[in-house]
């Protein structure tokens, strides 16, 4: 019988133990997996509004631009961008401009946007609730709350003022993309007419590039700008959200750690006992030859084992309820709640936690854990082992 | 006989105006020969009222204009140079160029815009038809306007009531224009009062004093003598 | 029993001391955690009731009402208790222009009280000390390309007031949150009222001093008492709350999550405690067998296994208690959330101050002491159950 399977058959032996330890460890590796898949869709969640709603993946604009962000220090011309991980570039044009309407004049950030191009690299073009998406100049298109409060209607005309003209734009569509900034400020002209109104060709271009490699992707193109020009990728363009994400993750891995660690402490105490009650036991094998390491590793092999059996359970159990909460909208009515508080920090009305099999590594932290203090406190029980004591007794 | 029928038929042919050239003639009528008067400018409010003595140096397009009274805000002057805007007011001891979303602004705080006193906006932003006598008023494709519609009515050439529509069919606002009285040898319309539709009790009455029919100065028309008067 | 009890936990001082360690760890991290979280949602409400004021009197409807001259009103005098301050505060969107450029903002037109609250935010330059002075969110001055000493003129007309108005830039602000910054220009009430609505204001913040940042009840009080003079002349009396609906519903909410957090660690702690008192039991089964054998009824053996259990959650609850008490000292005199600086920044940006005050209610000392004794019980539960249930003449020869 191989060395697995007589500690299986050891754990088997005390199902009630083995059953009570695995509670704990099934709790930790649930805790474990759910809240790093939470903060993990936390994460996505923001980087996703920012990337496909508010922002793009990468921006590039000239440095002047990310000093003072006013039109004036814009594109006079189109940029050409090339690089592999360039997927899709489009210009937009963000213009501060007055918005008027027959009851109400509110002062507004207008954002010019080529109707075809931004498409492939936003989302919005794809969340319209009403209407359609902007195809031609002397189109509008608004988020739904920011249409509620200036009162205009689909088909009805919105007057765009700057310093150098006004313009009577035809709301031809309202979005509803779920991304706070977008739904209550967003206002979408076509490029041609806020060139019109601005003098310039763009203020930036949004750039696609594949999920995940943003930074990457930003710094090969600020090794291939002209001067003058930078490149920025989403996580810089989050605003103070970020901060509270990243806050979380330093809050998050110390408590997972100690729950993984306490975890540890309940399977090796039961060990422990176990390893008490069969010290007669392990006498016998020593004296008959195998060496005290040996069974050392032994007991570190069972307590590891143990606590796999709830790390399996928890890992079934943690997965699914990240599976479920992943496709069911569990914790819309929190991030509804913090996107009212915050209208403008790019929050979504949903958040799915993440599903990465990455967790289950991070849980399984809780048999290395296990094993390694069963080494250190019950193995030391059999490494100390009186052989005459336990062989002497019949 | 038939010279006299032809007659009649040249007139008629002759009176037939387009919408559009009856526009035209309407705000020629409305903005009057180029001249400098007195407007008193009473602004009616709930529980409130006050009025306004202005100096007004106009050619129909462009305007000049200086406060005179009340005391407290005696010395503010404004010219508008269609999309220009300046502005003079002695607090400020300085000239002040204002964008244009100064512009369309109560004027003084009352229900008057620039527009109703100076430019042809009217034109400009809408296109017109004809019903039932009286001149409709649509926006051109574009037009950055947040009316829906403008009706014009007419008594003959002179236009004596303008009422704005919203986009949903709500009339929002009327300006009922009247006295029209010679002004070497052109008429010119001395009393004008804007209603607030939306808002019962908001109401103001501009009344033309002392109007004198003269070409205006051009130096009336540049900033730098706002502050002086010319 | 208690002797018992006691006894029987010093036999196995590792496990004893890993379990209660255990439970005090738990009732150490949640005291800190509530003593934390109170601070920041303290510091949270803390600057809502300081930019606010206790109670808010404006004119009625204003949440719907758009236009200065329907939001503006002759502040009446209001008969104040003892102490009670009252603040003017003119709010108007106006024009901010410098030279060629121009951006919309919102000027608020604040008393000598009410800049002096702004102290803190003041990054450059001083408060206004005389009329034409003003100060400018950094954001605002950066994009109209002003600093200290230049002129920015406000451009507000279809008021009442004068509709323009020159001001110097004495100072800048920087403000937590950067979207507000790009848009506020502070300025004397007077000159406010001068250029928009002139002895009028869009709002009284009343301040009481003595108030505890939660309690109610004297700002009920005076509200109803201000109402009866105030409604009919059209205006509304507002607790801070009640002024701030989505902030005021986070309160009940607060409580809710605090006990949900503090419920996980003790959960743990339980589950943990389960497992030792389990393995006590299963080492100590020919014992139990020996006591019931000599008379003692299975009830006996159930209180002896919930003994232990709370003494061992008792002592050890007790303990963390006291150490987290100690820390919630410390943190009673100000701290610093342990992360970097700039994320530190960041949460300024949403009215989270980098110093917080750590609070602890009777309440959070009631909730954790709940959850151990809970924990206690519960734990021992079906250890109990199962030593009851042992047979005397098997236990007593039990053979593990």
């Amino acid at each position: 019988m191989t060395l697995l399977g007589l500690t299986w058959r050891n754990l088997l032996r005390q199902k009630r133990r083995t059953a009570l330890l695995s509670l704990v460890v099934v709790y930790v590796t649930v805790a474990v997996v759910f809240m790093l898949g939470f903060l993990d869709g936390y994460g996505e969640s923001l980087v996703e509004a920012y990337r496909a709603y508010v922002e793009a993946p990468v921006v590039v604009a000239r440095e002047a631009y990310w000093e003072d962000p006013d039109p004036e220090n814009g594109f006079p011309a189109p940029l050409a961008l090339d690089h592999p991980l360039v997927r899709a570039v489009s210009p937009r044009l963000a213009l501060p401009a007055l918005l008027r309407t027959p009851y109400r004049t509110e002062g507004g950030v207008v954002l010019g946007v080529d109707p075809e191009g931004e498409r492939a690299v936003s989302r919005v073009p794809e969340k319209v609730a009403e209407g359609r998406w902007l195809r031609a100049p002397g189109e509008a298109v608004l988020g739904v709350k920011a249409a509620e409060r200036l009162d205009v209607r689909l088909g009805e005309r919105l007057v765009v003022e700057t310093g150098k003209g006004a313009l009577g734009l035809e709301v031809v569509g309202l979005v509803r993309t779920g991304v706070s900034t977008v739904d209550h400020a967003g206002v979408y002209v076509h490029l041609e007419d806020a060139q019109a109104l601005s003098g310039v060709y763009a203020t930036h271009l949004a750039v696609k590039v594949p999920r995940g490699r943003e930074g990457e992707a930003a710094r090969a193109l600020n090794g291939r700008l002209p001067p003058g020009v930078e490149a920025r990728d989403v996580w810089a363009l989050m605003g103070p959200i970020r901060g509270d994400y990243e806050g979380s993750r330093y809050f998050l891995y110390p408590f997972l750690a100690l729950f993984v660690l306490l975890a540890a402490v309940a399977v090796v105490s039961t060990t422990y006992v176990s390893v008490r009650e069969r010290l007669r036991e392990f006498a016998v094998a020593e004296s008959l030859g195998l060496a005290p390491w040996a069974l050392a590793k032994q007991v570190a092999l069972e307590a590891g084992l143990a606590s796999g059996v709830g790390l399996f359970l928890g890992l079934v159990l943690g997965y699914a309820l990240l599976a479920y909460t992943a496709t069911h909208d569990v914790f819309g009515p929190l991030m509804r709640l913090s996107a009212e508080l915050l209208p403008e920090s790019g929050l979504s009305e949903h958040l799915y936690p993440a599903v990465r099999p990455g967790y289950a590594l991070v849980a399984a932290s809780v048999v290395l854990a296990s094993s390694l203090l069963a080494l250190l406190f019950p193995a030391r029980l059999v490494l100390r082992l009186d052989l005459s004591r336990y062989l002497k007794g019949a | 006989m038939k010279r006299f029928a032809f007659l009649l038929l040249g007139l008629g042919l002759a009176l037939a105006l387009t919408p559009a050239e009856k526009l035209k003639r309407a705000l020629d009528r409305l903005r009057g020969p180029a001249h400098e008067a007195v407007y008193l400018v009473r602004v009616e409010r709930p529980g409130s009222v006050k009025t306004y003595r202005l100096l007004v140096y106009t050619d129909g397009e462009r305007a000049h204009l200086r406060v005179l009274e009340p005391r407290s805000e005696a010395g503010q002057a404004f010219l508008s140079l269609g999309e220009d805007l300046y502005l003079y007011d002695p607090r400020l001891g300085r000239t002040l160029r204002l964008p244009p979303t100064g512009r369309a602004e109560r004027f003084l705080g009352s229900d008057l815009t620039y527009q109703d006193l100076m430019g042809r906006d009217l034109e400009a932003l809408f296109q017109v038809e004809e019903e039932g006598g009286a001149l409709v008023l649509t926006p051109r494709p574009r037009a950055p306007t947040p009316y829906g519609r403008v009706e014009v009515y007419l008594e003959g050439e002179l236009p004596v009531r303008l009422v704005y529509y919203d986009q949903r069919g709500q009339a929002v606002r009327e300006v009922v224009v009247g006295g029209y009285a010679p002004l070497d040898g052109a008429l010119l319309p001395r009393l004008l009062e804007v209603k607030d539709l939306l808002r019962p009790g908001y109401r103001t009455r501009v009344e033309v004093l002392e109007a004198k029919a003269q070409a205006v100065s051009e130096r009336c028309f540049n900033p730098l003598y706002l502050e002086r008067g010319c | 029993m208690l002797r018992l009890a006691w006894r029987n936990l010093l036999r196995t001082p590792g496990r004893s001391l890993t379990t209660g360690g255990v439970v005090a760890l738990v009732t150490f991290l949640s005291v800190v955690l509530l003593s934390f979280y109170a601070g920041a949602m303290d510091a949270f409400f803390g600057l809502l009731l300081e930019r606010t004021g206790h109670l808010v009197v404006r004119v009625e409807g204003y949440r719907e009402k758009q236009a200065l001259e329907d939001l503006a009103f002759s502040p009446p005098d209001l008969s104040l208790p003892q102490g009670a301050r009252v603040e003017g505060v003119l709010e108007g969107a106006a024009l901010a222009i410098a030279g060629e450029r121009s951006r919309p903002v919102a000027l608020t037109g604040l008393s000598r009280e009410g800049f002096s609250r702004q102290r803190n935010l003041l990054k450059a330059g001083r408060l206004p000390e005389a009329s034409g002075e003003a100060l400018l969110g950094e954001a605002l001055a950066r994009a109209l390309r002003v600093g200290l000493g230049d002129e920015v003129v406000a451009y507000a007309p279809g008021g009442e007031g004068i509709g323009v108005f020159a001001f110097r830039v004495v100072g800048l602000v920087d403000l937590p949150e950067s979207h507000l910054e790009a848009r506020t220009l502070l300025v004397p009430l007077e000159d406010a009222q001068t250029l928009l609505a002139p002895g009028r204001v869009t709002r009284l913040e009343v301040r009481l001093p003595g108030v505890g940042l939660y309690e109610e009840a004297p700002l009920l009080a005076l509200k109803a008492s201000l109402q009866e003079d105030l409604v009919p002349r059209g205006l509304v009396v507002k607790t801070w709350l009640e002024a701030n609906p989505g902030y005021a519903a986070i309160l009940p909410l607060y409580r809710v999550v605090m006990g949900v957090y503090v419920g996980f660690f003790f959960l743990l702690a339980g589950l943990i405690l389960l497992n030792a008192l389990y393995l006590s039991l299963v080492e100590r089964v020919r014992e139990f067998g020996l006591l019931s054998a000599l008379g003692l009824s299975g009830r006996g053996v159930m209180a002896l296994v919930f003994w232990e259990s709370l003494l061992l959650v008792g002592v050890f609850a007790l303990l963390g208690l006291g150490v987290g008490l100690f820390a919630h000292l410390e943190m009673a005199d100000g701290f610093r959330m342990p992360l970097p600086q700039w994320i530190l920044e960041q949460y300024r940006e949403f009215g989270l101050p980098e110093v917080l005050y750590g609070r602890l209610g009777l309440s959070d000392l009631l909730l954790v002491l709940g959850y151990a004794l809970g924990v206690g019980v519960l734990a021992a539960l079906w250890p109990a159950w199962l030593a009851s249930r042992l047979e005397p003449v098997e236990a007593m020869r039990y053979v593990p």
